[in-house]
């Protein structure tokens, strides 16, 4: 039992380009991180200013 | 239990597994990502319904299904005794295996949870005026710890008991679980039994609270939205336990499946307890519940893990355990997933069963119904239909799990943490859909 028998008997191409989505999703991960971490800042700074 | 599940295997994809995976994979992530930018504030937790006008319908309806329900009880009792020893040809086991086990919490996360009114105990239990007192305190405290154990005696029992699919067995146990329930509402009162002590009650609880139908604060019937009951559920002691145990018990019954468990990991065992001069039964019991139990402390291992990883990742000031029963919800959702995916053709199939059985109960040659001859048609779904069902069920839980979480992290964690502490989530719900489409195509 191999990690390619858990993964569906994959060929090579097959884990290449599984790969290469897993690296693709998580660079939009990083990206979407830190869209919200700013969205979360903004929330906050409007929040901080609209109270006395 | 010695029915057949009917589901494909790895050979009837038309893509390689692997694609599914990914493109399930990627739709988790591609809603992870579009809740952390545009979904900053709860909308779940205080799940509002629109109230639903009063008619006598939903009353008339409720006593005409408890009456079925309690005539089913006595089927199963009467033909598990006195009926054929072959479960292909009893009713009883059919009816619980499928229609209690199966039906009852598909149709709860469809319309909404119905058991309470339905339910032949409980039934049994008002015409009887037993219980008419409410004792809420030992229930508070230990919350579903009970019922996960009752669910996972009853996951045992079907998948690993050499008696499993004995209709005189099941007769039997079904006769103990009924005077188990009366006891149980009569000390404690059936509100507070239902969800600490019947395990089929918390089972259809938390599959109902997905359904759109839900009570409302003064007892009224409202109308909500999918999956907007489940923040509501109480999150008493116990809660994560249950919904592991959902999902440990499919997860182990689709491994029991698979070759390589079968001839790698159980197959070696049973021999080594046989050489220690145990019988092949008992060898082969011992190592299934040894199975069992293990599959469902490594999921509840899982979970506790990405609990922690959350509360170290997000810097919270809570306890993990605290964590662990606030966002217990979001497993509901997969741990149908788990369980319609898997056994849905067992309903659609072995389901039939019941027809041809129901109309010669007692082995007699009758046929009530005139359906004693009816056989299992197999034709109803196409078994490229059953795996698109199976991959859409997967994600859509997973999807719905993933939200649910979110929505609780805004609340649990402040901030731009909210977004950090579910990552581990994320981690752990990919993984779990990796197991359950492995599971379904491998076995």
């Amino acid at each position: 039992m191999t990690l390619a028998h858990i993964l569906g008997e994959g060929s090579t191409d097959e884990i290449v380009l599984s790969v290469l989505i897993l690296l693709g999703l998580i660079m939009l991960l990083r990206r979407s991180e830190r869209k919200a971490r700013r969205r979360f800042q903004e929330r906050e700074e409007a929040a901080g200013g609209e109270s006395p | 239990m010695i029915l057949a599940h009917g589901i494909g295997g790895r050979l009837d994809l038309p893509i390689p597994l692997l694609y599914f995976t990914m493109a399930a994979v990627t739709v988790l992530v591609l809603t992870f990502a579009l809740l952390s930018t545009r979904w900053h504030e709860p909308r779940l937790q205080n799940p509002v319904g629109k109230e639903i006008k009063t008619t006598p319908w939903p009353r008339m309806a409720g006593g005409f299904f408890s009456a079925v329900t309690v005539i089913l009880l006595a089927v199963v009792v009467i033909s598990g005794l006195f009926g054929s020893d072959d479960a292909l040809e009893n009713p009883a086991p059919v009816s619980v295996y499928v229609g209690l086990w199966l039906v009852f919490p598909f149709l709860s996360a469809l319309l909404g949870d119905f058991y309470p009114t339905i339910a032949p105990w409980r039934a049994l239990a008002r015409w009887l005026g037993v219980g008419k007192v409410e004792k809420p305190e030992t229930a508070g405290r230990l919350g579903y710890w009970p019922a996960a154990a009752i669910l996972l005696t009853f996951t045992w029992w079907e998948l690993v008991s050499p008696v499993g699919s004995d209709p005189g067995m099941l007769a039997l146990a079904a006769l103990a679980y009924t005077v188990y329930m009366l006891f149980t509402i009569r000390r404690w009162g059936p509100a507070s039994q239902l969800t600490t002590w019947d395990g089929f009650g918390a089972y259809n609880h938390l599959m109902g609270a997905m359904g759109p139908l839900g009570v409302g604060r003064e007892g009224v019937l409202v109308r909500r939205g999918w999956l907007r009951g489940l923040p509501a559920v109480a999150d008493r002691p116990g809660l994560d336990a249950l919904a592991v145990v959902l999902i440990g018990g499919v997860t182990y019954d689709g491994l029991s499946g698979v070759p390589f468990w079968r001839n790698d990991l159980a197959g070696p065992l049973e021999d080594t307890v046989r050489n220690m001069g145990v019988g092949w039964d008992l060898a082969e019991t011992l190592v299934g519940t040894f199975g069992l139990v293990a599959v469902v402390l490594l999921m509840g291992w899982a979970y506790h893990v990405a609990c922690t990883l959350a509360v170290s990742v997000s810097e919270a000031r809570t306890s993990v355990a605290r964590v662990r029963l606030r966002f217990a919800h979001s497993l509901v959702p997969i741990a149908l997933a788990y369980a319609f995916a898997h056994y849905f053709t067992l309903v659609i199939y072995e389901g039939q069963i019941f027809l041809s059985a129901i109309s010669d109960p007692l082995d007699l040659g009758w046929n009530l119904f005139g359906t004693a001859e009816r056989v299992v048609d197999y034709t109803l779904i196409a078994p490229t239909a059953v795996w698109y069902i199976q991959l859409a069920a997967v994600i859509g839980g997973h999807v719905g799990g993933v939200v649910l979480a979110h929505d609780r992290a805004l609340v649990d964690f402040p901030g731009a943490n909210a977004v950090r502490s579910q990552y581990p989530m994320l981690v752990l719900m990919v993984v779990l859909t990796m197991v359950a489409l492995f599971i379904l195509t491998a076995g």
